[in-house]
């Protein structure tokens, strides 16, 4: 007998006029020790699916199925007691966002405590012993202490082992892990999926790993299950899903993993479009001291130089508080720069007023991440696409207009849309609009900052085809901001990878994938997840001690540049600098 | 390949339905709103058409022979005291009552809309500078400051209209404070930063288009509140003078008289009772149908 | 903790600083002042020597100056209606009633509009939930004068159960409390229900489910326990709302109270008095704003603990 055995499963969301289908008919089982992944888009019902499993789902969900086992339980018919026993026992459960997981009146502790407890008789003493146990088992070092510890003092990564532990408390017998990674950056990612990997082999668990992303599909699991609108496109071993793929749907999800492009042409102008020099962000930050305030500045950004070549895409790559948007929103003066240059094709932009300003910014926009609020939800799309022409008085209000629907059809979107609003769009076309925005003024300078990191993986990818299609149609020099090593691999011409307010190395990308210099860039290229399962491997993970410790050293010889005992960058090869430390 | 990632222009998908449809279907789904609005628009209709429905002018003493006559057929609400027809009074009432809020609450969100939209969108200096002013205002209860000012500047209809603006603007403003500082960094605000427009520009044609339903909100539920202020005062005989008819007066006169002549007590009680309840009802339900996540609050 | 409970101190003391410079102003700004021509009309050789006498003729900074130096000796100088005593002697009399009265309405009042809302809560759609709403709705927007003079209308005057006035006969408090417990009852039954309803949306609770806990435990030991910290900061704008109210609770049902010397010295325009009203009632505002903000720190631990990063 399978330990969860779903058949025909159906979930419906009632709503004011009528009831939105999440799951139709999905049947799947696992069983013991087994790895299943599901994968889909937003929407799909993954995770809808699963929470059904634990009766998790909200009253206005209906639920109707044949078969709805989870350890021989029908949980549709569960009382009280079997409820407890499904919860936490039969299956324990990992979210998404391990920030807004915990109580965060209570420390972490009292929280893993609590559910030993519940499950088991078990004094607070014993409870708290194993709960220790059980944090030094996911590899958090000072156990003891972070018992103690309120949610809100831990990091994202730290709260997400908390959370493993948390749900390994109850020796449950599969381990439901619910998109576990993607509110983490790439390097916590990997450890977090070697960690489930590590712990579902030592417990002897079944694991269901919901995720959008078929890397952690090919990390972690045996058998995987596509789903899309709320049903099941195909399921099958995942070696098998990966290397013959029987649904159209499942091979559009695999292109998008291998999307390639012609690189830029580059233009003969020395110029760059834009470059920054010494460009530096320093925050007060005030540390209350009694009645006082104590002023410490945070950096941010350490003093940065760039250059984004005339119709060139750079890379800015690097984790969340590596300063790699600050740098970009610096570039755009929508963050005042501590200090530093910002030049434009040559012209230093950084002392302008506002108003002397405003010429400059019909040369350089910006595209966002988060396409639900680029767009004023009050204003229709034409309005939204024109509006750039209205504040710099292009054209007539006609001519504006005219100029907005032609910028519908360049995105791909029909000109009937000229009249919605954005709440009627999905993800995708939304963005659509968003570049339509930022490109009608025709600028020569494009700030993408994390353009796609909010999207399905299907549409991230026909959002990067328009992006490099309009680059290479307008001669757009690109600074593209992001985390997503794929898609910078295949997009960009050269890459600067950011650390901590630094910038740690700069080369073409061919190289920087190629022949990697620094020990963070490493260690960000060797956390990506694979892109087919033969490839999985285990790995090592460096602190942030060991990747200082490791920076490289070289000579001046080597160098051609003074010593000096801070490390700096030096370059080492043509377009290729790295961060070092420089010795005699 | 090539498929996915050229796909062919997107045609327009069927009209979905507006966040305002469904605001529109949670308001008519929550009785008590719907009800209160109706009742709400019934005594506007009332106020306007007041000459219409009852023939005699409120402040006539027309019926002195009848003085303190209980309801009948002819006196609705009978005669009070001085021998004037009670419903009348009433219903003239409620032109008082409801123009002192409608007036009132629109002061209110004049003042409330310009200073909520400069807190929240520059912050920092101007920001505290505007909280601290609320802060004063959070330390002296409403009605205490308005009996004091209402006694300073001696009562009458315009000074009862300027002491509920100045004491409304607050809710308005915080409302508003806090929309706009939750749009501030909303990435189409920055995008419109980023294509050079003026702060001026982006709080007029971004913000506070944006912030509309908590405008509609402050303004409904002012209402209640300048209401309420003013019959308040009324009723400490420091609000609209007399003969001027207002429900507080006539709960103040009506308290002599409630163990004899009931009616001239329960009458403009029940009718300042019901429409203070009404608008409430109506603002509250407006409230939780434009933004469900307010609730309650 | 201790710097944050200094700097709470440091902006209360400012704001109640400049309450009181306003209401002082205020006072002062009024043509004519207490010797107005109309109100109390004597010669100009008499007015300016009791100008003088009370030191009306100095400058307002300097009138003000002393007035607070006078206060913060507890000497708030003497009423107008009664020059017999101290404005101090009246109030320490008139509070009784007022604290009596007020303090088990309140006292009654929270906890049965806590209970009400966590009923509501808990059973949403249900009866008691409308209940809930409505006595919320009712005692939040109907001025306290109204619902005063329909308890009184309904239980002395129409089913003549209950006296409708008097002070001090014990039996006679009856209906001043019903009426000064409306306020806490709405407000709690509103906040407690709106607070446990939003714990209760939060991701966190889906959490403790998975793990398996029982609802109870959910509810009695993490939902009231997040609910509370919003509860603690309404606690004041409620008390706001009874001590507003004890004003009309007090005139309707004629107790010799806090209230209805406010409305008495307002009346009469009788200025120390009116003035030390203000000044106590605002003083009181800063100093339960202040305790608040303490609790709220101390059971809050985000404030409590700080980052360790």
């Amino acid at each position: 007998m399978s330990l969860v055995e779903i058949e025909d499963l159906r979930v419906s969301f009632r709503q004011y006029g009528g009831a939105v289908d999440a799951v139709r008919g999905v049947s799947f089982t696992v069983n013991e020790g087994e790895s299943l992944g599901i994968v889909g888009e937003s929407g799909s019902g993954k995770s809808v699916s699963c929470a059904a499993l634990l009766r998790l789902l909200p009253p206005t969900a209906e639920v109707s199925a044949t078969t709805l086992r989870l350890d021989g339980i029908d949980v549709a018919k569960a009382g009280k007691d079997d409820l407890v026993r499904l919860r936490g026992r039969a299956a324990a459960m990992i979210f998404q966002d391990p920030m807004t997981a915990f109580d965060p009146v209570f420390t972490i502790g009292h929280q893993i405590a609590e559910t030993i407890q519940a499950h088991r008789n078990s004094s607070a003493r014993d409870a708290r012993k194993e709960a220790e146990d059980l944090l030094q088992r996911v590899e958090i070092k000072n156990a003891s202490d972070v018992l103690d510890y309120y949610p809100h003092q831990l990091s994202g990564g730290m709260l997400q082992r908390a959370m493993i532990a948390m749900a390994l408390s109850c020796r449950p017998k599969v381990l439901i892990a619910d998109e576990p990674t993607t509110a983490l950056d790439v390097t916590i990612q990997a450890q977090i999926l070697q960690l489930i990997k590590k712990v579902q082999a030592e417990f002897g668990m079944a694991l269901i790993m919901i995720t959008h992303d078929l890397g952690v599909i090919a990390e972690t699991v045996d058998r995987v299950l596509v789903m899309y609108r709320g049903e099941v496109m195909e399921q099958g071993p995942v070696q098998q899903i990966f290397d013959t793929p029987q649904h159209d749907y499942t091979k559009q999800l695999l292109a998008s993993l291998h999307a390639r492009f012609e690189p830029s042409r580059g233009s003969d102008s020395d110029t760059p479009a834009l470059e920054l020099k010494g460009l530096a962000k320093a925050y007060r930050i005030r540390r209350r001291r009694g009645l006082f305030n104590e002023y410490v500045d945070f950096h941010a950004v350490q003093e940065i130089n760039l250059a984004l070549p005339k119709n060139r895409i750079v890379a800015i790559v690097g984790e969340s508080g590596s300063g790699k948007t600050t740098t970009g929103m610096m570039a755009m003066r929508l963050t005042d720069a501590s200090s530093g240059q910002i030049l434009v094709d040559g012209h230093d932009i950084s002392n302008l007023s506002p108003e002397a300003l405003k010429p400059w910014r019909r040369r350089m926009q910006v595209v966002f991440q988060d396409s639900y609020s680029a767009l004023d939800p009050m204003m229709t799309l034409a309005q939204i696409i024109a509006e750039p022409l209205h504040i710099h008085g292009v054209g007539s209000p006609r001519e504006q207009t005219e100029t907005a629907l032609s910028w519908l059809d360049r995105v791909g979107l029909d000109r009937s849309f000229a009249n919605r609003y954005p709440h009627e769009l999905s993800g995708g076309q939304r963005q659509r609009v968003a570049i339509a925005r930022a490109l009608v003024l025709e600028p020569t300078v494009l700030v993408a900052d994390e353009p796609t990191s909010a999207l399905d993986v299907t549409v991230k990818a026909q959002i990067i085809g328009l992006l490099k299609k309009l680059q290479a149609e307008m001669g757009l020099s690109m600074l593209f901001i992001s985390h997503d090593l794929s898609t910078v691999k295949s997009l960009t011409d050269s890459v600067v990878v950011m650390y901590r307010g630094r910038v740690v190395e700069e080369a073409p990308t061919e190289r920087i994938f190629s022949d990697p210099q620094h020990p963070y860039t490493r260690a960000l290229l060797e956390a990506v997840p694979v892109t087919n399962p033969r490839d999985k491997r285990s790995r090592n993970f460096l602190s942030a001690e060991e990747i200082e410790a490791r920076t490289p050293r070289l000579t001046v010889l080597q160098t051609g540049v003074a010593p000096h005992s801070k490390p700096q960058l030096v370059a080492i090869a043509p377009g290729h600098r790295v961060e070092a430390y420089v010795t005699n | 390949m090539t498929d996915i990632l050229t796909p062919p222009a997107l045609k327009a998908p069927a009209r979905q339905r507006s966040p305002l449809w469904f605001a529109w279907q949670r308001f008519l789904s929550n009785k008590a709103a719907l009800g209160g609005g109706i009742v709400l628009a019934i005594l506007i209709l009332m106020a306007l058409l007041a000459p219409l429905i009852t023939p005699v002018p409120p402040e006539a003493q027309l019926f002195l022979t009848q003085s303190l006559a209980f309801p009948s057929a002819e006196h609705w609400f009978g005669v009070d005291n001085l021998g004037r027809d009670f419903y009348t009074r009433i219903v003239y009432g409620a032109r008082i009552s409801l123009s002192i809020g409608f007036i009132a609450a629109g002061f209110s969100v004049l003042i409330g809309i310009p200073l909520g939209a400069l807190a929240g969108y520059f912050g920092g200096r101007t920001d505290w500078i505007i909280m601290r002013i609320i802060e004063l205002f959070s330390v002296v209860p409403p009605l205490l400051a308005a009996m004091l000012l209402g006694t300073l500047i001696r009562g009458g209809y315009p000074s009862i209209v300027a002491i509920a603006a100045l004491f409304g603007w607050v809710q308005v403003c915080l409302l508003v404070r806090a929309q706009v500082k939750a749009f501030r960094d909303k990435e189409f605000v920055r995008a419109a930063q980023a294509l050079g427009a003026s702060p001026w520009y982006i709080i007029r044609r971004h913000l506070i288009p944006n912030s509309i339903s908590p405008i509609i909100v402050g303004f409904v539920l002012a209402i209640p509140m300048a209401m309420m202020l003013e019959a308040s005062l009324s009723f400490l005989g420091i609000g609209v003078p007399p003969p001027t008819p207002t429900w507080g007066q006539m709960i103040n006169e009506g308290i002599n008289f409630m163990f004899y002549y009931w009616h001239l007590a329960v009458f403009p009680t029940a009718a300042l009772a019901i429409t203070v309840l009404a608008t409430s009802l109506f603002g509250d339900g407006l409230r939780d149908a434009l933004d469900p996540t307010l609730k309650g609050r | 903790m201790l710097g944050f409970i200094l700097r709470r101190l440091v902006s209360v003391a400012f704001t109640f600083i400049a309450v009181s410079i306003i209401i002082f102003l205020m006072m002062h700004a009024v043509p004519g002042g207490p010797f107005d021509a109309n109100d109390m009309p004597v010669s100009e050789a008499v007015r300016a020597k009791m100008m003088a006498q009370l030191g009306l003729d100095q400058p307002l900074y300097v009138q003000y100056l002393r007035y607070m130096w006078g206060v913060m000796q507890f000497d708030f100088g003497v009423p107008y209606q009664s020059p017999g005593e101290s404005v101090l002697q009246l109030l320490s009399r008139a509070w009784v009633p007022s604290l009596v009265l007020g303090g088990l309405g309140v006292l009654i009042g929270a906890p049965l509009g806590i209970l009400l809302g966590m009923a509501a809560a808990l059973n949403r759609n249900s009866w008691i939930d409308y209940l809930a709403s409505a006595v919320a709705t009712i005692g939040l927007t109907i001025p306290v004068f109204v619902t005063s003079m329909l308890l009184i209308l309904v239980f002395a005057v129409w089913l003549k159960w209950l006296p409708a006035s008097g002070w001090p006969h014990p039996e006679r408090w009856i209906l001043p409390i019903i009426a000064y417990a409306a306020i806490p009852v709405a407000t709690y039954a509103r906040y407690t229900r709106s607070a446990m309803l939003d714990t209760m949306s939060r991701p966190f609770v889906t959490v403790l489910r998975a793990k398996g806990l029982s609802e109870q435990r959910i509810v009695f030991q993490h939902v009231l326990r997040n609910s509370a910290i919003p509860l603690v900061t309404v606690f004041l704008p409620m008390f706001i709302g009874t001590a507003t109210g004890s004003i009309f609770v007090e005139a309707m049902f004629r107790i010799p109270g806090l209230g209805a010397y406010f409305v008495s010295s307002i009346e009469t325009r009788d200025y120390p008095l009116e003035m030390a009203l203000m000044l106590m009632i605002t003083f009181m505002y800063c100093i339960a704003y202040l305790l608040s903000d303490i609790v709220y720190a101390l059971i809050n631990p985000r404030i409590r603990v700080g980052g360790a990063e």
